[in-house]
């Protein structure tokens, strides 16, 4: 007979009342799955511990582990611990409470035995040395990313995989059993979602039963392990780690009673996750009881950590005014040794606070080879690609050392090598990654390590720390890594040019013994050398604070013509698309000192703020010259030669073969007859955007692009250059990714052609009241264009520059479009004659802080593939008359039935931007005490005086599974209360569903009223002497 | 053009105790004096153009100079004026200076800080038939604008503090030199609260109207001192003399209002104000703000014509005067051309004689005091604007002056543009002429008063530099002469700060 689910959960949360009363072992009886077995709960070294027995035999079988988790079903419990039983393996039990609900999670225990499912022994015995003829998708690596690939393949029903293996096919034959295998989500947001999702899909694999065997062909340990980890560092701006509620579960930490809170805390290693331990600080004498647990989250980055006791919080900011805010209810005390008891080996002294990520995990290598091949993905070993073919710049086929094979994809998941293999492609494809040497000391067992202790990252020595075979490993990312093989090609006898450089490695080295005295007792400590994969952005293990985390490798790539100018006026540059863009201007810098360098981040007001409001006040009260090169910019346009056979016996022009067919001059070909009607480019793009673009020659459309779903593939501004071809501005992060889809789209006939133009021009936006004088002056002629038109003007001497009468910031102006070697010429002329009229750089920090005032959303942040223009409140451009367009069924449907979330602007009323923690993005909404979702972006409004920010809003309840209609009055309701949690503290925010609107200052100076101002009548004596104007 | 000479010691206190009888005879007097020494008919004026010009050519035929230079100097620097203001706004400073021709000085400046709203008024008055309606004019328009500033909020505020008798002032004035006698300045006072009154309960809600509000302030003024003219004072009888000559004299103005980049230029008749602009490649230019109000200007000339019965076309404008007698052809006061025939002969005649009506005199008014009111926002570029009587610009070109002020901002001299003296001159002889022009271009001016560098520019100015000769004779004319070599010139000179315009808002 199986009792149900319910009965299960009351009868463990009956359990843990008990234990709060009497904390003392507490035995009962638990029915899991079909098996009825008693269940012991009892303390066991500061743990619960939860013992499935079997009814059988009466001997113990399960030893579960009481922590708490976010997601876990029951159903998902009842499953592991079959597969568990099935392998004889130990699992883990973990539990939380919800709602007084409890909720069980299992772990698999490190020290599974018996782990006789080791696949690598079946995969041996496969058909793997004959190589078939073709095969739909031919992946290269047999290394974790090629196996993960294979599966995802497979599972989505791609069938005809193949994995081609140059040395024997067994997981980590290359690089992958080196990793340390560490999966941080301490990362931002989209390595974090892939991370999660790698955690995930662990998780569900395990729960299926697959394990794996390791190089070194002896089966020890389950292979997924969820640890702790801890991540220590010094900064205080790290440890803004900070009391909020997470979405998914925000009652939990309501309903989490002090017993619960104690039992957690002791249970720290097995528990959950990892603490973020920051130096400097002074740990209280005095701990302080937990009554609420804290949830953590990376402020920058809107990444949820995890959950803390609330105690070490205090313990971390002891005089931190938002932690001291947080518990002025605190009431019992509690001994000060907790911080040694997360990890007895970690010197404390010096340490100011810590994060604690509860998902963090390690894959030791993993193995999903047995999924694929049942089902259907072939693996072929000791065969090494050696060239792909192309034609028509199509793959073909791929030659290896044991022969050819037809395919029509081919996936490059080489490794280390991917870069060697690319460049042998023709054409050739540039990997940006290399391998580097990576060091980690393993040492021998240190008597009574804790299994369970977490890994440790300490953010200030670049090292990390954790438990391996009973001893400990560390390793660390040096902030100069050397290159693998002296940075040439990988050799073939690659694992005997490891070199050990303790040399190296001892500075990192004797940082870990600072943070784990242990080590330096510690005999004989191996130090590896493992070569990984790095791209060079070099922010690995840096804090990435916001707007301020910018990579450090691949710098001064991609430059703007006006790049060395803009460097000696004082530009501090970011990078988007490798593109260097000035973030801000540093007006105090002086030509010929040291070039101005970003200060330390904050999660604070930024401090270079006051450079940004003086930008700010250039673009409202004179001009402000943005540089906006990066943007990718396309023509498109029509191809004259691919007429129809039977329009071509019309057209004069074959009669004149040696016509020239300018296509720069479309007045010249009208002329002569050459172009058609020329329908095919306003057609192809008609059926791309959702707005209409069938506009006047000389307009501009602003238009999304939208997926079959209605989701945005692009946001851009589409300008008419003649009846038969446009220009198209995109965002910068677009360049390649819209070219592909427009490609993809294109119509069959080819009559469209697509060029990328982002190099032939740089952009300069001039913006602000003063902009059109200024514009009038440089041009020597009228500039009074219509909103979104353009004309084609000069600027000095420099001929044929586009100005279009739009900019990106909200304020009046227009977008200069240069020819590249005008730039400088153009620049110097605006910054010469515009010192008049107060001109000044800007940088895109500013730009983006007034956009977001203007409630206009970014690519990528508000603007994604998942959002529609309804949901962004973009439905203006949407224009469901139109003849089809793709997305328009699935625009129609939301425009008829609603939509389930909303973007709505948000004023954070209560909030000093000079003495509280900003919000950055990532923060919890809340209506009405219920979460309804995150802050995408952040700033500070310079015309409001007051922090801003955007995010979506859902409806917080579910019908059916399905989300609820989300309406314009629930939003705006009178009695919705909304407020964001930045940083642990409640601020009550003030809900905008239109943009605000701003008096914009008149951009035609001429007639501009003149008004008297009123000096105060009341107080002659006050009036100030002599004139002011 | 004299009438009213005498009226003016009417009003200024030092000579109240005139008799108003004798006026018409002493002008009449002056009058005659003033044309045997010109040798010529007054009614030709052209003659006089002719005298001046051979004058100004044969400028060293005189000897040795009258005047040595300190003499000239403290000639030239006797009504120096300059007032820098330290808190932020468009204008740095002002230099101002007067010259006088006429035996009292006809003209009249006034600059005033607007203490109820933003911003700045600076005048430049140039009387005619004496000073007494320039002075009147200078001391009350100024108010008058201001006032007509007031959104109607604090128009009722400020006529509830003049109604209490409460001292808020409107306006708060620099070198003001011009002092009334009591009894007009009561009747002033009162007449302004009426005005005040009156703007209160009228003032609408429309938007307000730069253009609008300075011609109502000209308009109404010229309005009450018409009125006060005619209009009985105590209990006898008698016209009131004393405003009666103030509106039987006349004067141009040229009001500046300046608040932040904002400029408002309102001008009746020909007083010029002339914006000095400095190009992006470094050369200055001349930007002239105001219309006159003279024959030069065909388009008031048409009004003038178009306003009055086509048969008049012959006599209203002879030679490039109104009605062959007055140069400006809008002013304040001067009802000689605004009045009924019927009104003149009862009111003015009695006092001032047959000559007062004008010949012609069919169809007045003949004359307005509607400004022409013309607006421009400062840009950096604009470092300066000159404000002047004719009297200036009768001498020098606004470009010239224009240069002058701009190359007198950098310290450096500014020489009249190279002419030949003579011809056939050899090339020896140029080459010495030039020579001597580029050791005048080393010296620095010597007046740190933009406008006195005017003035001595304009009188002693050549293509070598000042030339005291000239400077000396010019300034030692007997009285009776002077007036045909040169009129009264009042220069002020208003700097800008362009460090505040570049980042004053839109």
């Amino acid at each position: 007979m199986q009792p149900s689910t319910r009965q299960v959960l009351c009868k463990w949360s009956d359990a843990f009342r008990q234990l709060k009363r009497s904390h003392e072992k507490v035995a009962r009886n638990f029915t899991v799955g079909r098996w009825s077995t008693p269940v012991t709960i009892h303390r066991f070294m500061s743990d619960i511990t939860v013992q499935l027995v079997d009814p059988v035999n009466g001997l113990p079988v399960h030893r579960a582990h009481v922590t708490q988790l976010k997601k876990c079903l029951v159903q998902s419990i009842i499953s592991v611990s079959s597969a568990s039983q099935r392998l004889g393996q130990t699992c883990e039990l973990a539990m939380c409470q919800k709602k007084g609900r409890l909720k069980i999670l299992f772990h698999h225990d490190y020290m599974g035995r018996n782990a006789t499912w080791s696949v690598g022994n079946n995969f041996s015995t496969g058909n793997g040395s004959v190589l078939p003829k073709q095969a739909q998708v031919v992946i290269c690596g047999a290394g974790m990313v090629a196996n993960s690939v294979a599966y995802h393949l497979v599972q989505n029903g791609w069938t005809d995989v193949l994995v081609l293996e140059k040395e024997k096919l067994r997981i980590g034959s290359g690089t992958s059993h080196f990793g340390s295998g560490t999966l941080g989500l301490f990362k931002p947001i989209p390595d974090r979602q892939l991370i999660m999702y790698s955690i995930k899909l662990y998780r569900k694999l395990q729960e299926l039963g697959y394990d794996i065997e390791f190089p070194n062909g002896k089966p020890t340990r389950a292979w997924f392990h969820e640890y702790a980890t801890v991540s220590v560092a010094s900064e205080e701006g790290m440890i803004l780690v900070l009391p909020a509620v997470d979405l998914c579960c925000p009652p939990m930490l309501l309903a989490v009673d002090l017993c619960c809170l104690s039992v957690l805390l002791v249970a720290v290693p097995g528990v959950v996750g990892s603490l973020l331990v920051v130096a400097r600080g002074l740990l209280l004498p005095e701990l302080v009881v937990v009554v609420e647990v804290v949830l953590l989250y990376d402020v920058s980055q809107g990444l949820y950590l995890g959950i803390l006791p609330a105690q070490l919080v205090k313990v971390a900011f002891p005089r931190h005014p938002l932690v001291e805010a947080f518990f002025h209810s605190v009431s019992e005390v509690f001994g000060s040794d907790e911080m040694k008891r997360l990890h007895p080996y970690l010197r404390t002294e010096d340490l100011e606070g810590a994060i604690w990520v509860p998902e963090d995990a390690f894959s030791f290598s993993l193995q999903f080879m047995s999924g694929c091949y049942s089902s259907g993905a072939r693996f072929v070993e000791n065969c090494e690609v050696e060239q792909v073919l192309t034609e028509n710049s199509h793959i073909k086929a791929v030659t290896t050392s044991c022969g050819t094979v037809l395919c029509e994809y081919f996936v490059n998941c080489a490794g280390m090598w991917a870069r060697g293999l690319g460049l042998r492609c023709s054409p050739t494809v540039r990997i940006p990654a290399l391998p580097a040497e990576h060091f980690y000391v393993t040492t021998p067992p240190v008597a009574d390590l804790d299994p369970w202790l977490p890994c440790v990252r300490d953010y200030d020595s670049h090292t990390y720390a954790r438990e391996w075979e009973g001893g400990f490993m560390v390793g660390g990312f040096e902030k100069e890594a050397k290159p693998a093989f002296n940075g040439g090609d990988v050799p073939v006898d690659w694992k005997n040019n490891l070199p050990q450089d303790w040399k190296h490695f001892m500075p990192l080295w004797e940082k870990a013994i600072h943070r784990f005295p242990v080590l330096k007792d510690i005999g004989s400590a191996t130090l590896s050398n493992s070569p990984d994969n790095f791209t060079p952005d070099g922010r690995h293990y840096s804090i990435l604070y916001p707007l301020q985390s910018e990579y450090k490798y691949a710098r001064k790539l991609r430059c703007s013509p006006l790049y060395s100018v803009l460097e000696t006026r004082g530009a501090v540059f970011g990078t988007r698309m490798g593109y260097e863009r000035p973030l801000y201007f540093d007006s105090t810098y002086k030509p010929g000192n040291p070039l101005p360098q970003m200060p330390p981040g904050s999660f604070y007001k930024p401090r270079f703020f006051d450079f940004m409001l003086e930008e700010y006040l250039a673009c409202r009260e004179g001009v402000g010259i943005i540089d906006m090169s990066s943007f990718s910019k396309m023509q498109i346009k029509g191809k004259p030669q691919n007429y129809t056979p039977s329009q071509r016996k019309t057209r004069s022009w074959q009669a004149e073969p040696s016509v020239d067919l300018d296509e720069d001059n479309p007045r010249h070909l009208e002329d002569r007859g050459l172009r058609s009607s020329g329908t095919e480019v306003v057609d192809y793009l008609q059926k791309l955007c959702s707005n209409d673009v069938n506009i006047p020659v000389g307009g501009c459309a602003h238009t999304g692009m939208q997926n079959e779903r209605g989701g945005y593939e692009n946001d851009c501004m589409l300008v008419r250059l003649t009846n038969n071809s446009y220009f198209m501005v995109s965002p910068t992060s677009q360049q390649t990714r819209i070219f592909e889809w427009m490609h993809q789209n294109l119509p069959s006939d080819s009559t469209v052609d697509i060029t990328d133009m982002t190099s032939m021009y740089t952009v300069i936006n001039v913006v602000g009241p003063k902009s059109r004088e200024l514009m009038a002056e440089l041009s020597n002629s009228d500039i009074n264009l219509h909103p979104f038109t353009y004309k084609k003007v000069n600027v000095g001497y420099a001929s044929d520059v586009m100005v279009m009468s739009f900019t990106h910031t909200g304020e009046p102006g227009y977008c200069l479009y240069i020819p590249s070697e005008y730039a400088l010429h153009v620049y110097d002329r605006l910054m010469m004659v515009g010192r008049d009229f107060g001109a000044r750089d800007v940088g895109s920090l500013t730009q983006r802080f007034m956009r977001i005032e203007r409630f206009m959303p970014f690519w990528a942040e508000e603007l994604t593939s998942v959002t529609t223009p309804f949901e962004a409140g973009h439905g203006h451009r949407v224009k469901l008359d139109k003849e089809y367009f793709i997305g328009k069924f699935a625009l129609q449907r939301q425009k008829d039935q609603g939509v389930t979330k909303r973007l709505v602007f948000f004023h954070l009323e209560d909030v000093d931007p000079n003495q509280h923690v900003w919000p950055w993005g990532g923060e919890p909404i809340y209506r009405n005490n219920e979460c309804v979702g995150h802050v995408t972006s952040a700033g500070y409004g310079f015309t409001l005086s007051k922090l801003v920010c955007l995010g979506f809003i859902r409806h917080p309840g579910r019908n059916k599974g399905t989300r609820q209609i989300i309406t314009e009055e629930f939003i705006m309701a009178r009695n919705a209360k909304y407020e964001l949690d930045i940083a642990g503290s409640r601020v009550v925010v003030k809900p905008h569903i239109h943009a605000p609107y701003f008096a914009t200052a008149n951009i035609d100076n001429s007639k501009k009223k003149y008004r008297p101002t009123v000096v105060n009548i009341k107080s002659p004596e006050n009036i100030r002497l002599p004139y002011m104007g | 053009m004299a009438i009213g000479y005498i009226a003016q010691h009417l009003i200024t206190n030092k000579h109240l105790s005139h008799c108003a009888a004798q006026c018409s005879k002493r002008t009449e007097f002056i009058f005659k004096q003033k044309l045997v020494g010109a040798q010529t008919n007054s009614k030709d004026p052209s003659h006089i153009l002719t005298l001046c010009r051979a004058f100004h050519c044969s400028s060293k035929v005189n000897g040795y100079p009258r005047l040595t230079p300190l003499e000239v100097n403290s000639i030239l620097r006797a009504n120096e004026f300059t007032k820098e203001f330290s808190t932020p706004g468009s204008i740095k400073s002002y230099d101002s200076n007067q010259l006088s021709s006429n035996n009292p000085i006809e003209d009249t400046r006034l600059e005033a800080q607007c203490l109820l709203t933003t911003g700045m008024l600076l005048g430049v008055f140039d009387g005619h038939g004496g000073p007494s309606c320039a002075h009147v004019v200078a001391k009350r328009l100024l108010q008058y604008i201001a006032a007509c500033l007031l959104p109607p909020d604090v128009l009722s505020k400020y006529l509830q503090s003049l109604e209490n008798n409460e001292d808020i002032m409107i306006l708060k004035t620099y070198n003001d030199q011009i002092d009334l006698v009591d009894e007009l300045k009561e009747l002033y006072k009162t007449n302004f609260r009426k005005f005040v009154k009156e703007l209160s309960e009228t003032k609408s809600q429309r938007e307000f109207q730069m253009k609008e509000a300075m011609e109502q302030a000209f308009l109404r003024l010229d309005d009450d001192i018409s009125r006060e003219a005619l209009t009985k004072q105590g209990t006898g009888p008698e016209i009131n003399l004393k405003t009666l000559s103030v509106t039987m004299s006349g004067a141009v103005a040229c009001v500046v209002h300046i608040d932040g980049p904002h400029l408002h230029v309102a001008s009746v008749g020909d007083c010029q104000a002339v914006l000095g602009v400095l190009s992006d490649v470094n050369t200055w230019m001349a930007k002239k703000l105001s219309i006159e109000h003279n024959t030069d200007n065909s388009a008031e000339v048409n009004r003038i014509l178009a306003e009055h019965p086509s048969n008049e076309r012959d006599t209203i404008i002879r030679m490039d005067r109104l009605l062959g007698q007055l140069a400006p052809l809008r002013a304040l006061g001067d009802q000689r051309y605004k009045w009924s025939k019927a009104t003149l002969s009862e009111v003015a005649v009695p006092y001032f004689g047959e000559k007062t009506i004008p010949p012609n005199y069919y169809t007045p008014p003949y004359l307005t005091a509607r400004p022409d009111v013309t607006q421009h926002r400062l840009t950096p570029r604009d470092k300066f604007l000159v404000i002047a009587s004719d009297g200036l610009w009768d001498m020098v070109s606004p470009l010239q002056v224009v240069r002058l002020v701009g190359e007198h901002m950098s310290g450096k001299v500014t020489l009249n543009p190279f002419k030949l003296p003579r011809k056939n001159m050899r090339i020896a002889d140029i080459n010495k002429l030039l020579l001597q022009r580029k050791e005048g271009l080393k010296k620095k001016p010597i007046d740190t008063n933009a406008a006195t560098h005017l003035l001595r520019n304009a009188l002693g100015g050549t293509e070598y530099g000042i030339d005291h000769g000239k400077l000396s004779h010019l300034l030692s004319l007997p009285d009776e002469l002077v007036r045909l070599f040169r009129d009264d010139i009042t220069v002020t000179v208003v700097y800008f700060d362009s460090e505040y315009l570049r980042h004053s808002p839109a």
